[in-house]
């Protein structure tokens, strides 16, 4: 309202400059004083006189002016915060951008004209448009004082330039989407989330139209970005937001599908007809060439490489034309001794290549067995890890010594394990038994000798050699009275005949503490809460009598 | 019948009168017809005396059975078909359909349908304007020929409708036989013609006058009731008006008459309170006999079974669902004083409750109800019930303990249930504040750990009684200790909640409505507060312990497994032992980060005593004591778990790996921890024990699952007529519901031919009756015709004879 409200005066000043000079003098310094700083820019109806100079009468020399006026607007917004201001660098872009498409509809910019004057004013107008660009780079790359609706415009106006050029040309303007794209990668503005995204907004909305464009996908992985990069890589200049916009970029996948037709009939920005070059599968090699530089010039922290784990094997496998190129990054993460997760995020991806790209891990169970750690049952991603560990046993062709390993090491890891994980391993052991039951022996085995000695040694790495057939699962036993009466349940399977063929694993997967919690509030009120009734002479320790809580005062 | 052959035949055609002489009179006067019957009656007699002299021609149908039976209550040959069970059904039957033969037959023709007797209705060439025109005539027609054809023409005056409405007037009265206009007319003969008179004295009287007459006459009667009742309702009025004089003159009289009643003499008073006395008082009973201590004790020793039973059965989830986890049925008189008030008490407070009981019965009113008037209370603050728990604890900020006990107890006294309606809601809001209290004394800086104590203490005998409002605020409490779980946090409220919760309900349950949520929450703290060792606080870990060492508690019965507290308890030592590196792998080891171990240099002092929770709460710089008293207090809960869990067939593996825990305890603090020694070889001789003793599994011990069978089963004594050898149940009841289905249809179509058959048997001999009876009539006729007819020429023979004979 102020805005329009100061605009609207200085319009009235200047209109009434025009039409009595002298009378309103007065008035006008005392508004000129009044808005001292802003006076100094064009106002709304110069704007537009200046764009139909342009574009009714061919006076090109306005848009320099329009040119410098922005500029002087982007200089200010820089220093601080102006809504007014920022209105109007926003129209002034906006009719650059009305200028600029409707000389390129007519013959004013075009270069192989053979009058020399008018291509002298094409060259001219060249420039005149590679600035405008310059400005607008400079709004999408750099940080302003605040996040301003004016850079979004100048997104939107770069996209559209994009399709204006394609429409001019006939074919898509690879170099100035490059440029964008550079710019975007590179750009400084925001942080990253707690999800390893960013938050940079422009980012953020030009993925949006990313996500929904076929050929802003497919010209955006190129080999001369990867080599671009590689470039900035050596000379340093890599920002450290390049992870998080790259990740923000390629976390939802891509449009590509192997199906020719439906790739074809996927949505274009540009108004043209793309060549087939556009549907080639090399956008798979571009693709995995930018993946790799990316990864290779950037050194990820703990969290990014949990984040780009986490959605490897669905998001980002599928597009790569030799995924086999992962097998080292994905070896190292899996074979990582430093942190517990890594491994197992990493685990999708591996099974991902060695069931479709014939990836060979040598000792694959020998490792599995290795990821059996104390920390498992606590860790966010259990249930990722159960799912595939569930899949990786179920071949009934592995021998019974390495089963009655797991199952050995399952058990032992629930004799400590949280109460959801405990809900896991229980069925899952149970299923193991009933697909192997040359291991029931665990369960069962009355033909013991009197010097019975338990072989399973916890700390054996080599499944194979655990001894675990020569042990019983006598933690499953101990579990039977765990404290959570339906866990005790369930636990009590085991001392059942094994009628069930197997439980299916995804109804244990996913408890949590706050889960089970929930299911007890909403058990319904029957009875009443019995009541204990022995007697203690106090809650906490006090003096000489029976307390509840021995060694401890309140 | 003696005599021969010959003289039996004889005798017997003469007692059938065939033989010998017959009456000759009769035998002239028999006509013909009578002839012939005779002698179809005579063939028919000879016949029968034929056969009865000749056995052996006659054919007898034997009956199969020839003795009596009881049926029915009555001697019965047996096999008869009157007898028979299935000819006296059918029988049934037949006569059924007989009586439902008759009743169609009578209603045939009769019911059903209207005939439309109308003019010219189903007449399409006419008019509308037609057809009304004549439907008027035609009416016209048919009334006035009612009229004019009737044979009491006379009572035609009466039928209005008869006339169209018309009847016959002078000066504006009608016409009628009894009024006396017409009176004279009675006395003018009626000429009738003579037939009419012969056939009786007095005319039937029609439907119509019958019932005028009933009318007239219950018209009459109703006017006659209305004016006696009238009549009674005046004569009742006039008593009205004149009672006032009469009171008046009997309250005159009354001042002078004495006294009926004698005043009862103060014996007869007497006598009266003794009698009621008397009635209302209990028959005497033998008083209980007093126990011997023996006997005491014994009641204390079964009751106590009683209990443990109980608990054990809720502990192994034997008692059926439908049962419902009750309470144990603790000592509820408290409000009878059963703590610091000795015996004398309960005297006291049982006099002073009836004593209010009945000053509410005499006030009357629920609000009065709750002062008492005892003087003993006059003194005393007043007992305000409080609406919640803010309100309580201002009242009783400034009191001492045993002050707040004792206004608990007055509000108790004075909001007893039983003493006013509204009581037991306000009570149960009560317990509910009580409970808030105590946790609101547990989160003070300085808790009053007696007044704790008191007050859990009489939250305990009052938790029976409020049992269902007092789990809803736990529950609700509940929600918030959440919150603050999950934020890895616990305050000193939520300690005591926890503790509270365990000293007032029964732990060992394997369902409990608030002990198994907060079993979890306890174990998600254990579980959340270890989650990173970056993070770890040496005090967060001090209220791990606490909550290990309340879950420890909670298992003291039923000795369940906590695997959380298992990883808790290694963890604490491995991160506050120093040198975390050198403890070889234990059950739950980690990368050890070093960074909340003591310094192997750290010269702690020796542990005095319990523990202050408070220390848990506060920010200490210098916590490295705190540390070791932590390490001490980790291997008392150890100690603590090996005893609980020793029975466990897994607690070698638990053990073994907290007795490499200790080992590396004792190496630094085996001086100042005096009991950790013997501790240690405590633990190793029950692991050798338990290692020598364990033995491994046998859970399967069942009876073979037989496999699943697809084979069909063999039959041994197949029937093909039963149908029920399909193994699909389903499919054997719909076969089974088709076959009735099928059944009862055929039964339906053989009951319908059955009807028609009778019907049209029934019908068919009603022709040859009606045949017969009009072919007899005939007979007859031809018959007397003839006979007349050979009279008259016998006559005419004989006259002629005659006459020839004058000749």
């Amino acid at each position: 309202m102020a805005k329009r409200g100061k605009s609207e005066k200085v319009q009235k000043s200047k209109k009434l400059k025009v039409s009595e000079p002298g009378t309103q003098s007065k008035s006008l310094a005392k508004t000129n004083t009044l808005e001292s700083p802003k006076a100094k820019y064009l106002t709304a109806s110069d704007i537009s006189r200046l764009v139909k100079d342009v574009t009714e009468k061919s006076a090109y020399n306005s848009i320099v002016t329009l040119l410098e006026e922005l500029r002087k607007c982007i200089e200010h917004l820089r220093k601080s915060e102006d809504v007014a201001v920022e209105e109007n660098a926003r129209l002034i872009a906006v009719s650059l951008f009305k200028c600029f498409e409707a000389l390129f509809s007519g013959q004013a910019m075009a270069l192989e004209l053979k009058d020399e004057k008018k291509q002298l004013v094409a060259r001219w107008l060249h420039t005149k448009y590679a600035s405008f660009i310059a400005i607008l780079a400079e709004l999408i790359q750099h940080n302003l004082a605040f996040e301003l609706s004016l850079q979004i415009d100048a997104l939107e106006i770069y996209l559209k330039i994009v399709h204006m050029e394609a429409k001019k040309t006939g074919e898509f303007p690879v170099v100035t989407y490059r440029n964008l794209v550079k710019l975007l990668l590179l750009s400084e503005i925001g942080s990253s989330l707690s999800d390893e995204s960013t938050d940079n907004f422009l980012l953020v909305q030009f993925a949006e139209s990313f996500s929904q464009y076929w050929d802003l996908q497919t010209y955006f992985f190129s080999n001369d970005l990867a080599e671009e990069l590689d470039e900035c890589a050596e000379k340093q200049a890599l920002p450290s937001m390049l992870f998080p916009n790259y990740f923000t970029l390629i976390r939802s996948g891509l449009l590509y599908t192997t199906n020719d037709d439906e790739l074809r009939s996927l949505p274009n920005w540009v108004p043209i007809e793309l060549p087939d070059s556009a549907y080639k599968f090399n956008i798979k090699t571009r693709y995995q060439k930018c993946l790799l530089t990316v990864l290779k010039n950037t050194e990820l922290s703990a969290s990014q490489y949990k984040a780009l784990l986490s959605i490897l094997h669905k998001r980002i496998i599928p597009f790569m034309a030799v995924p086999a190129g992962l097998m080292d990054f994905l070896t190292d993460a899996y074979d990582q001794q430093d942190d517990d997760v890594v491994p197992i995020l990493a685990l999708n991806s591996l099974w991902e290549l060695m069931k479709n790209h014939n990836l060979e891990y040598p000792d694959f169970y020998t490792k599995l067995y290795s990821l059996l750690t104390p920390t498992l049952l606590f860790t966010r991603y259990r249930s990722r890890f159960f799912r595939l560990c569930d899949l990786f046993l179920s071949s009934t062709h592995l021998s019974a010594n390495l089963i009655a390993s797991f199952i050995k090491r399952l058990a032992r890891l629930a004799l400590t394990g949280s109460a959801p994980g405990v809900v896991i391993v229980i069925p899952l052991i149970y299923n193991l038994l009933k697909r192997h039951p040359s291991c029931m022996v665990l369960l069962h085995n009355p033909d013991a000798t009197s010097g019975y000695v338990d072989t399973f040694n916890n700390s054996e790495t080599d499944p194979l050699k655990t001894g675990a057939m020569g042990s019983s699962l006598w933690e499953m036993e101990t579990l039977m009275s765990h404290y959570h009466p339906n866990i005790a349940t369930l636990a009590k399977i085991f001392g059942e005949p094994f009628r069930k063929p197997s439980y299916n694993m995804e109804d244990f997967l996913d408890w949590s503490y706050m889960t089970l919690m929930e299911s007890e509030k909403t058990r319904r009120y029957r009875g009443l809460a019995s009541l204990e009734f022995e007697e203690y002479d106090s809650l906490f320790a006090v003096g000489e009598g029976k307390a509840f809580v021995g060694g401890w005062l309140l | 019948m003696a005599g021969s052959q010959l003289k039996q035949l004889k005798a017997s055609l003469a007692a059938k009168g065939l033989v010998g002489q017959t009456n000759g009179k009769k035998g002239k006067k028999i006509a013909a017809s009578d002839t012939r019957r005779d002698q179809a009656a005579k063939t028919r007699d000879l016949d029968e005396i034929r056969g009865e002299f000749n056995r052996f021609d006659t054919k007898v149908n034997r009956t199969k059975r020839d003795y009596t039976i009881v049926q029915g209550g009555a001697f019965v040959t047996a096999g008869k078909q009157q007898n028979n069970r299935s000819s006296r059904t059918n029988g049934g039957v037949e006569a059924a359909m007989r009586a439902e033969y008759e009743a169609e037959k009578k209603q045939r023709n009769r019911t059903g349908g209207m005939v439309d007797r109308r003019f010219g209705e189903n007449n399409a060439k006419m008019t509308q304007e037609e057809k009304m025109l004549q439907r008027f005539t035609r009416e016209r027609q048919l009334k006035s020929g009612a009229f004019s054809l009737g044979s009491d023409d006379e009572f035609g005056n009466d039928d209005d409708d008869a006339n169209g409405g018309f009847t016959l007037t002078h000066s504006g009265r009608s016409l009628e036989f009894d009024s006396p206009l017409l009176g004279h007319l009675e006395e003018i003969p009626n000429y009738v013609d003579e037939d009419a008179v012969e056939t009786g004295p007095a005319r039937k009287k029609s439907k119509r006058e019958v019932m005028a007459e009933i009318i007239a006459k219950s018209k009459f009667h109703r006017k006659e009731r209305q004016k006696a009742f009238e009549k009674t309702q005046e004569e009742i009025m006039d008593l009205d008006e004149e009672f006032g004089d009469v009171v008046g003159a009997l309250r005159g009289q009354r001042t002078a008459r004495p006294a009926a009643i004698v005043p009862k003499s103060q014996q007869d008073i007497e006598y009266d309170a003794k009698m009621r006395e008397l009635t209302y008082d209990r028959r005497s009973v033998p008083a209980d006999r007093t126990k011997t201590d023996e006997e005491i004790a014994q009641e204390h020793r079964e009751k106590m079974q009683r209990l443990e039973q109980d608990r054990i059965n809720r502990m192994t989830a034997l008692r059926g669902d439908e049962d419902g986890a009750d309470a144990d049925d603790l000592d509820d008189d408290f409000w009878a004083g059963s703590d610091d008030e000795e015996g004398q008490a309960i005297g006291e407070d049982g006099e002073e409750e009836d004593d209010e009981e009945s000053g509410s019965q005499d006030e009357g009113s629920g609000e009065s109800s709750g002062r008492p008037k005892s003087s003993r209370y006059q003194n005393a603050p007043v007992a305000k019930m409080p609406s919640n728990h803010a309100e309580f604890a201002e009242a009783v900020e400034n009191m001492e303990n045993s002050q707040v006990m004792d206004h608990i107890k007055t509000i108790g006294r004075v909001f007893h249930p039983r003493l006013a309606e509204g009581n037991k809601q306000k009570m149960d809001q009560f317990v509910a504040i009580i409970f808030e209290h105590i946790l609101f004394l547990g989160q003070q800086s300085q808790p009053n750990a007696e007044l704790i104590d008191d007050l859990i203490k009489l939250l305990r005998t009052m938790a029976e009684q409020y049992n269902e409002l007092l789990v809803q605020t736990i529950r609700d409490i509940m929600k918030q200790v959440e919150t603050r779980v999950v934020s890895q946090t616990v305050e000193k409220q939520d300690l005591v909640f926890f503790v509270a919760l365990g000293y007032l309900f029964s732990a060992s349950d394997h369902f409990h409505l608030v002990i198994t949520p907060a079993l979890i929450l306890m174990n998600q703290f254990l579980s959340t507060c270890m989650a990173e060792e970056k993070t770890a606080l040496p005090q967060r870990l001090g209220q791990g312990l606490v909550v290990c060492e309340i879950l420890l508690r909670y298992q003291d019965f039923a000795k369940r497994f906590d695997p959380e507290v298992v990883r808790f308890v290694e963890k604490t030592l491995q991160w506050l032992l120093p040198e975390p590196t050198k403890i070889s792998t234990t059950l739950s080891s980690g990368r050890p980060r070093g960074h909340l171990n003591l310094d192997k240099s750290f010269k702690p002092k020796a542990v005095q005593g319990s523990l202050s929770i408070l220390l848990l709460f506060v920010d200490t710089k210098n916590s490295n004591q705190l540390k070791f008293e932590l390490i001490a207090r980790t291997v008392d809960v150890i100690d603590n778990c090996t005893s609980l869990w020793r029975d466990k067939s897994a607690a070698i593996e638990v053990l073994s790996s907290w007795q490499k825990l200790l080992q590396h305890t004792a190496r630094y603090y085996g001086a100042f921890l005096p009991k950790l020694a013997d501790n240690l070889s405590r633990h190793q001789k029950l692991l050798s024990n338990m290692q020598q003793s364990r033995k491994p599994l046998a859970l399967q011990e069942h009876r073979k699952i037989a496999i699943k069978t697809f084979a069909p089963r063999f039959e041994e004594n197949f029937n093909p007529d039963k149908k029920s050898y399909d193994p699909d149940r389903e499919r054997q009841e719909v076969n089974k519901i088709k076959a009735q289905i099928k059944k009862e249809k055929k039964m339906g179509l053989k009951e319908l031919r059955k009807q028609t058959r009778f019907g049209a048997i029934q019908q068919i001999e009603e022709k040859k009756q009606m045949y017969s009876d009009y072919h007899r009539k005939m007979a007859n006729i031809v018959n007397s015709i003839s006979t007349v007819e050979g009279a008259e020429k016998n006559q005419y023979e004989r006259e002629k004879k005659r006459r020839q004979n004058q000749k």
